[in-house]
């Protein structure tokens, strides 16, 4: 027995057009396979049957017809898409027509089941608040780029030990002065530590997170102060005087006594854990 | 033979066999093939697609049937619809003719 549908679908894929109808292949077999039994019954050997039933496959122009006339209109894909029954619809209008049905039923089903439209919003809040937590992290960490000029030129020191070869973020003044040196190595080396600092000046004691620097750390980081200066190499030294950069944020919100003037403090002094520091600039 | 007058009379006679009853694509090449005594037929090609066109005008609908030891067939039935058209169909057509016949007879 022949496989007339194989014949019938290999024919009409040779003729382009992709993956045809099942429906169109389906019809054709039955087709060939009438006219194959037609032609054995009425005497005519297997080839010439088989022949007369290949003929019907023989008119690429006509086949290409029958494959337009089964191919959904785009009225026709919308309409079975939405599950909607046919309504008459006008060709520019398509997509607003598509897109108030489908508000309609959503808030029909809102109506209907309220419980799981609820669940299903809460879902969606989830999972969109999710996704934008770890885009933000990623964007801060892998993204976006540090910043600092010449972000990819800075690197980070650990010092490293056989009993931490992970290593740890320190180092001693006297390593601090050999990475200093190493101006082969690297064009220049600043040191940090994070502190916090107790603010009591204001009309309210504060906790302030700050840190100290090296005088180069300013210039190293592309920094620069928008009133004042930085550091001094004759800072860095012990027993020098203690001098402090404010944030831009901090000396314009807190209620530091002043005379008219933002630059002329009455009381230039903040307290620093146990040290007075002098303001600078 | 009657190429040009054949032109768009294959969808109006499909019409018009199913007006009979259901019947399935072979059939209906067969019965204008046998009924017109050869000098109607068409291509198997073009009677399906003139049943696709009609049945996505909603003027006619397909439908799988099986029978016991022979090969499922889809068998096309008229809609209300197609059976408006086929009437409309069949006005214009004696219209036609009729008009053609006055035409050419001879004064």
């Amino acid at each position: 027995m022949r496989d007339w549908a194989s014949i019938a679908r290999e024919r009409l894929m040779a003729i382009g057009g992709g993956e045809p109808d099942p429906t169109i292949v389906e019809e054709l077999a039955a087709h060939m396979s009438a006219v194959f039994d037609d032609g054995r019954e009425d005497g005519l050997p297997d080839d010439a049957a088989a022949a007369a039933a290949l003929r019907i496959l023989e008119a690429p122009d006509l086949l290409k017809n029958i494959m337009a006339a089964r191919r959904p209109t785009t009225r026709a894909r919308v309409q079975q898409w939405g599950r909607q029954p046919a309504v008459p619809v006008q060709k520019g209008s398509l997509m607003f027509d598509t897109m108030a049905r489908d508000v309609k039923h959503a808030l029909r089903m809102f109506v209907q089941s309220p419980a799981f439209a609820f669940a299903a919003v809460a879902a969606l809040t989830l999972g969109i608040a999710v996704n934008t937590a770890i885009f933000s992290v990623v964007n801060a960490v892998l993204l976006r780029p540090l910043p600092f000029p010449d972000a990819d030129r800075i690197v980070f020191f650990m010092s490293t030990s056989q009993n931490n070869p992970a290593g740890f973020p320190a180092a001693s003044p006297a390593k601090f002065g050999h990475f200093q040196r190493q101006t082969e190595v690297t064009e220049m080396a600043a040191a940090f530590n994070s502190a916090l600092l107790n603010y009591t000046d204001g009309s309210f004691p504060e906790q302030l997170r700050g840190g100290r620097v090296s005088s180069n750390f300013f210039g190293l980081m592309g920094a620069t102060t928008v009133l004042g200066r930085t550091f001094t190499a004759e800072e860095d030294r012990p027993r020098c005087d203690k001098v402090v950069i404010l944030s831009e944020p901090f000396w314009r919100t807190r209620p530091l006594r002043r005379s008219g003037s933002r630059f002329s403090w009455t009381r230039n002094r903040l307290m620093a854990g146990t040290s007075f520091s002098r303001l600078d600039g | 033979m009657f190429v040009e007058l054949k032109k768009g009379s294959a969808e109006t006679l499909i019409l018009a066999l199913l007006d009979e009853g259901p019947r399935h694509g072979y059939e209906l090449a067969k019965l204008i093939d046998d009924r017109s005594r050869g000098q109607l037929s068409f291509h198997v090609a073009n009677v399906y697609t003139s049943l696709y066109k009609l049945e996505r005008a909603g003027l006619v609908v397909g439908r799988w049937l099986e029978k016991a030891g022979q090969r499922r067939r889809r068998f096309y039935r008229l809609t209300p619809a197609g059976r408006r058209q086929l009437a409309l169909r069949r006005e214009n057509w004696r219209a036609f003719v009729g008009a053609v016949d006055i035409v050419l007879k001879p004064a």
